[in-house]
């Protein structure tokens, strides 16, 4: 992926929509590595059975009630491009570290001190109060057991939960269903298109913040009209537009709860900051977000990754707390009832390469922050960085990611049982979560 | 030859709302938007050397748009003159507005689709500092003399283009520690995807082979020797001793003439093809076939288009697939006949360019390597829908003011109308192409409390005639095609 962009915050937020070609490619060397045909059948059939019951449920009962739940939010941040973890949580004392990246390894002197072993790039700072009032965690050396290196495959993994199109929905389509139904903002993508965890039957929406849910002919007729347009179609942008049409009316009254809403100065004027800024806006609201999905992209730095005073890494860790510290201080109080979970699709090559970036690796950064957050900690196994540690010059995977992301949906939505949240695999929590 | 499309296939294509008319069909899949004058033409020459023409886009006057491509004095600038820009991202800009408006107003519609096709297929960011200048380059030296060519020479010349060396990394790519980044991404994405079942070993020997391809300061190709990996590399079935730094260059060209002969390059393009002609989800039928002609002429473009669009499966995906936005916005601009600026500025063709930004789709502007979706599912959101409605209230009401478009009122010219449900099917034809169907012609008379049976009345067309332009660019028989 590139790396040479200008401007890329302006224009980071990228959708990266799962082709569906590139997602039955995927399915089809699945098969040539020997997953076995039966197996995953069986699974498909399983969850299929059960998303259709479900969605019967929420049908009915979606749109009625705001308030329902437990009145808690999980924002999913994906940091699209592969986040280099050895850059943002940093071995300290560590002189393989820099023996690796003599150009662009952090130096310990200029970390903020996290614990013995780890410490956080200096741009993070905005975010290190929350570090140190136990609202902030990290899991390092995490990631799917499949290493790929490969940008969409990886997201695949970790958004559907596996690779495969025969598994049709994304693991956070599945938190909804466990979560029973909701209101129409229950699940919200603020973006272009619906991110590929959400995909599936659970109704998100995608949207570019609140206010841009309007039709701007002021017509009372217009609901009736595109409605009446889009009847008998035998198409799926029939149903696109029936949801449109409901959506325009039921943000207005969501909308009305604060209606001299702008966005905070803390914040970032780019899709980055305006997403959190909405997300919070609904979370104050209490418009019933249950599951909220952010992608941030720009983290591809195959090249010019730099320094702590210039660079690719250095420009973005910035941006990102920047928003990130805004929007915790623009919840306030409600910061107790939202997890932020910050997942990329792998960690980068230990070594630097020629042109002072890293290529795609394998185990990579989770990062936390919420009033719901076992903070102040970096959880899980930390397989080192000798020679004989590293697989294939890669950062060895010690914590598996669907284990974070099962724990942190699980415990601040108040889920019941979460076992079928990814196929084949079973949650054993790290305790990120309190 | 035979007939584009069959009775069979045709009487087959049921259910969508779009009219099955073969014509209709073709062109709002073989240009970016039907007009009433394109669909006469259609009607007088036969689809089939309509077709053949839009094949070989040379026959074709298209002299009105190089006249006002001449506003755009950038595009065929030399390196030398785009070093010396103060503003060097202008060169990027002005060819991301030259594409939008060869989309527009280019006669030689099938080619401008091919261009965006292969644009998106090797896709480079092009308003970034190592491209902006780079990327007009590869458009008119890599992808419009090949879009209509063999894919094999557009793969040759693209791996020697500088946009792409640099959006992909190649030209920082040294032994000992190459950059994969090219290298993986020419076998995932631009040749043999991962059906082919390459390994990490396959991206790492690909990365090897590539090195030595770099630009220069000024962004020019060059080949350096010196960062040249030697010694044996081995990519699926293709190998070599590489044994000479010097002739490393033409050791690459073989592997990339392998790549692109390879018959899952073969597949995955079809496949590709058949997406952005038939379906979201094309008949594998069809894809094999494709697959096939493209291999047997040796990866010729003319022949693979012809065999598509002459298939059955073509003629039977009537209203299988979405305008995405940048295709919305295009086909509405050609629907209400908005016209090219007449004086120098370009202003208004920027305006344009900002509104497809604003629905994510700007023109030679898509992010990652993979280019922008062509199914309906990337681009599934209320979000999108609510912009692209609310850009057609903007565009049928004078947006952007600098363009000359006839009066709306233009749209129902003819014999008077006795009712208006006739008055309906006018607008509804001069926009789309075809009538509504009844229920949909009523709901859009419903809209300003009007009914089909109601005789025509002049003063209430007029007030509300904005309105139904809005809600027919609005309606399925606009945003699908």
């Amino acid at each position: 992926m590139t790396s040479h962009q200008t401007g890329a915050r302006e224009r980071a937020i990228i959708s990266t929509a799962c082709d569906v070609q590139s997602q039955l490619e995927l399915d089809r060397r699945l098969w040539d590595q020997g997953f076995t045909r039966r197996k995953l059948l069986a699974g498909a059939g399983m969850v299929l059975a059960a998303s259709l019951g479900s969605q019967l449920v929420t049908a009915r009962h979606s749109y009625a009630a705001v308030g329902t739940g437990n009145g808690k939010t999980l924002v999913s941040l994906f940091l699209r491009g592969g986040l280099d973890g050895l850059t943002t949580v940093v071995p300290r004392n560590n002189s393989r570290y820099l023996e690796v990246r003599p150009g662009i390894g952090v130096r310990d002197s200029q970390l903020l001190a996290l614990d013995s072993t780890f410490g956080l790039h200096p741009a993070m700072q905005p975010l290190y109060g929350y570090w140190q009032s136990s609202q902030l965690a990290f899991v390092h050396a995490v990631g799917s057991p499949d290493a790929n290196r490969d940008h969409f495959a990886s997201q695949a993994l970790i958004e559907r939960g596996s690779a495969t199109l025969t598994y049709p929905t994304g693991w956070l389509d599945r938190v909804l269903e466990a979560d029973g139904p909701g209101t129409t903002f229950r699940a919200v993508s603020e973006g272009s298109t619906i991110t590929p965890a959400l995909r599936a039957t659970s109704g998100a929406i995608s949207m570019r913040g609140i206010n841009s849910l309007v039709f701007s002919n002021p017509s009372t007729n217009m609901a009736t009209a595109m409605r009446s347009l889009y009847t008998g179609l035998d198409n799926p942008i029939e149903d696109l537009m029936e949801t449109t049409v409901r959506v325009v009316a039921e943000a207005v009254p969501v909308r009305a709860v604060n209606p001299n809403w702008v966005q905070p100065p803390a914040y970032s004027v780019d899709p980055f900051g305006e997403a959190l800024a909405d997300v919070a806006r609904l979370v104050k609201a209490n418009a019933g977000l249950r599951v909220a999905t952010i992608d941030i992209g720009g983290w591809d730095v195959h090249t010019n990754q730099g320094t702590t005073a210039e660079g690719q890494m250095v420009d973005h860790l910035t941006n990102l707390a920047k928003n990130l510290a805004a929007f915790a201080s623009d919840l306030g109080s409600r910061l107790a009832d939202v997890t932020l979970v910050a997942t990329s699709e792998f960690g980068r090559r230990v070594a630097e390469n020629a042109s002072g970036g890293t290529d795609h690796g394998h185990g990579g950064l989770m990062m936390l922050l919420g009033g719901g957050v076992r903070g102040g900690q970096i959880h899980g196994g930390w397989p080192g960085l000798a020679p004989g540690d590293l697989r294939d010059g890669d950062l060895a995977v010690r914590n598996d990611c669907r284990d974070v992301l099962a724990e942190a949906a699980q415990k601040t939505l108040g889920l019941g049982a979460i076992g079928s949240l990814f196929p084949n695999h079973t949650v054993s929590p790290l305790g990120v979560m309190r | 030859m035979p007939a584009l499309v069959s009775e069979a296939a045709a009487a087959a294509a049921t259910g969508s709302v779009l009219s099955s008319d073969p014509d209709l069909h073709l062109l709002r899949r073989a240009t970016f938007g039907q007009t009433p004058a394109l669909l006469a033409d259609i009607r007088a020459r036969g689809a089939t050397a309509w077709l053949e023409d839009q094949l070989y886009p040379a026959r074709i006057d298209d002299s009105a748009m190089d006249l006002l491509l001449q506003k755009f004095p950038l595009l065929n600038a030399s390196l030398t003159e785009l070093n010396k820009l103060a503003q060097p991202r202008t060169a990027g800009t002005g060819l991301i507005a030259a594409t939008l408006a060869r989309q527009i107003w280019s006669r030689r519609q099938l080619f401008e689709v091919m261009v965006d096709f292969w644009s998106n297929h090797l896709n480079v960011l092009t308003l970034t500092s190592g491209t902006h200048l780079t990327k007009p380059i590869e458009d008119r030296a890599v992808i419009r003399p090949h879009a209509m060519g063999r894919f094999e020479n557009m793969l040759l010349a693209d791996a020697k283009s500088p946009a792409m060396l640099r959006y992909l990394d190649n030209t920082d790519s040294r032994i000992p520690q190459p950059i994969e980044n090219y290298g993986r991404e020419l076998l995932q994405l631009h040749t043999v995807t991962p059906q082919a079942g390459f390994t990490e070993a396959d991206v790492k020997n690909s990365a090897l082979i590539l090195t030595g391809r770099c630009v220069t300061l000024d962004g020019q190709f060059v080949y350096k020797p010196e960062v040249h990996y030697v010694g044996p590399v081995r990519v699926l079935g293709w190998s070599s001793a590489n044994a000479s730094a010097s002739a490393g260059l033409n050791t690459s060209d073989g592997y990339l003439r392998y790549l692109a002969r390879h018959e899952q390059t073969a597949l995955s393009l079809s496949r590709k093809l058949a997406i952005r002609f038939v379906s979201d989800n094309p008949p594998q039928s069809l894809v094999d076939h494709l697959a096939e002609v493209f291999l047997d002429s040796g990866t010729a473009i003319i022949p693979w288009l012809r065999a598509l669009f002459r298939s059955p499966e073509f003629a039977a995906s009537v209203g299988k697939k979405t305008r995405r936005p940048l295709e919305d916005i295009v086909a509405s601009v050609r629907a209400l006949s908005i016209q090219p600026p007449s004086g120098p500025s370009t202003a208004d063709i920027d305006l344009l360019v900002t509104d497809a930004a604003k629905l994510s789709m700007q023109p030679l502007e898509a992010f990652d390597p993979t280019g922008y979706s062509d199914s309906a599912d990337g681009w599934w959101s209320i979000g999108g829908m609510l912009g692209r409605c609310n850009w057609h209230r903007r565009v049928s009401r004078g947006h952007p003011a600098g363009l000359y478009r006839p009066p709306l009122g233009s749209l129902l010219a003819g014999p008077p109308m006795a009712t208006h449900g006739a008055m309906a099917d006018r607008l509804a034809v001069s926009l789309t192409g075809q009538t509504f169907r009844p229920e949909h012609r009523e709901a859009l008379l419903g809209f300003a409390g009007m009914t089909s049976a109601q005789p025509f009345n002049q003063i209430k067309v007029d007030r509300w005639l904005k309105d139904f332009a809005e809600l027919v660019l609005n309606s399925p028989y606009s945003v699908l095609r």
